[in-house]
């Protein structure tokens, strides 16, 4: 029983779910509806399961002193704040957008912006001339950032946006749909095996 | 009242018919028939190679399945290949770190993980910390992960599941420190930063293919010639469809479009 009947919610909840995308009938859609609830509601219990991990590890840190162990004191006393001021005041309340939109928005968009230094190093690396294939997208992704850029439009003439465009629409569009379509009847099968309880790593197991 | 919503019978009709062939090729693959062999991946080959060299060294393996939720495919795939990884680095002595961006997925992971040292026989080994929520935040997973790389000496990154932005954030740094990489994604956009910044890269289909190709199961592989088999009607649709649309024919694309 502790098998089967994971297996059968699974099954149930997993129809309703991919055949509310087909089926119009409005009893159906309700069904979906309250499925989808109960997904919210589910993972919303999970939170709980979060907070005690994170509260566990770094607290550990905090009270051996570990290296760094004040980055950890930080987080716990963060997130115990942001919780407790949304339950006291709300999400809705100034007091918690400020501190939402100057705390977390910018320490987010600086994580971002590190990205530009990324693109760049993975690119030197991936630019290296070594093999005829490396030569090639060498070659493609000079044409496309001279395209993209107004300088290179400005200076070598209008042939370098149009072959940018046609780069981008055709070589790439079609090994990117054809990637797409290997993974999408990928993702299909991969659901079906779990709606018929084919693979089952998801109930906590190694799938085997 | 129509059953069916509009536009949608024709999609609904291929997707019965592929899940029907995959279906019975299961079951021709659990009655002991014959199945075809399936090519090497080398990405899934590497992961025993990651983790042996992490063990040389002593170091960490850093496991991330994608920021995606449970309710994502390429998460549930993920899922999978952690059994596989746990269960080795568990057989070998491997400190595995597991960070998770999603809660569910974090205590899918944290029993996973756990049973995969069961499984070995050393339940005792099992460190219930090192299997770590970080945040919801991606970008604060993004960092989170970032810190741990740097600070416990991981020397094989296992990038596998649904990325975005972050995915060159991780390879980057992964690469910085001299990690043997392994990634894969079915996000066509992050995979070019796979490809560029790690040792090897699952493409699309092939992070879906890992859990028959690890275990060799009949069942599985059964479900994998089934794939191949939508993969080959798939192109033959395209191809009539390029044809016809060439010779100005619309035929095929309205009843597509049904």
């Amino acid at each position: 029983m502790r098998k089967e009947l994971p297996l059968a919610i699974t099954f149930i909840s997993g129809i309703i779910v991919v055949l509310a995308n087909f089926l119009a009938p409005t009893w159906f859609v309700e069904a979906n509806k309250e499925v989808t609830l109960w997904f919210q509601i589910t993972s919303a219990l999970f939170c709980a399961l979060g907070v005690v991990n994170l509260t566990r590890i770094h607290s550990k840190r905090v009270s051996q002193q570990r290296e760094g162990w004040i980055f950890s004191a930080l987080i716990i006393a963060s997130m115990f704040l942001f919780m407790g001021i949304s339950l006291v005041v709300g999400q809705q309340h100034q007091l918690y957008k400020n501190m939402y939109n100057n705390m977390n928005v910018p320490l987010n968009a600086t994580m971002y912006s590190i990205l530009v230094f990324y693109i760049a190093s993975a690119a030197y690396r991936a630019f290296r001339v070594r093999t005829f294939e490396a030569t090639i997208l060498l070659v493609a992704a000079a044409i496309v950032m001279l395209g993209k850029a107004p300088i290179g439009e400005a200076v070598l003439g209008s042939w370098v946006a149009e072959w940018t465009t046609w780069i981008l629409d055709i070589p790439n569009t079609a090994g990117m749909r054809g990637i797409q379509l290997g993974a999408t009847l990928g993702g299909i099968a991969m659901a079906l095996r779990v709606l018929i309880g084919i693979e089952r790593a998801h109930f906590g197991g190694t799938g085997e | 009242m129509t059953l069916i919503k509009p536009g949608l019978v024709a999609t609904l009709v291929l997707e019965l018919a592929f899940c029907i062939s995959v279906v019975m090729l299961i079951t021709r693959a659990r009655k002991g028939l014959k199945v075809p062999t399936i090519r090497k991946v080398a990405g899934l080959d590497a992961l025993d190679e990651a983790i042996g060299r992490a063990t040389e060294m002593g170091a960490t393996v850093h496991y991330s399945p994608g920021i995606g939720a449970v309710d994502n495919a390429q998460t549930l795939a993920a899922m999978s290949i952690l059994g596989y990884v746990a269960k080795t680095c568990a057989k070998y002595d491997t400190r595995l770190i597991q960070t998770n961006r999603n809660n569910v997925v974090y205590s899918i992971a944290e029993e996973i993980v756990k049973q995969a040292y069961a499984e070995v026989g050393k339940s005792d080994a099992f460190n219930p910390d090192d299997v770590r929520f970080l945040s919801e935040d991606q970008f604060g997973y993004a960092s989170g992960c970032v810190g741990i790389m740097h600070r416990e000496k991981v020397r094989a990154n296992i990038l596998i599941g649904a990325f975005w932005a972050e995915s060159l954030i991780f390879a980057e740094v992964g690469a910085q420190i001299g990690s043997i990489q392994i990634a894969g994604t079915a996000n066509t956009h992050q995979i070019p930063f796979f490809i560029a910044a790690c040792d090897y890269a699952l493409l699309g289909e092939e992070i879906y293919a890992a859990s028959a190709y690890l275990t060799r199961e009949p069942v599985l592989m059964g479900c994998l010639i089934g794939q191949d088999w939508g993969k080959m009607a798939g192109v033959l649709l395209v191809v009539v469809g390029a044809v016809m649309a060439t010779m100005k024919n619309n035929a095929l694309r309205d009843l597509l479009n049904k």
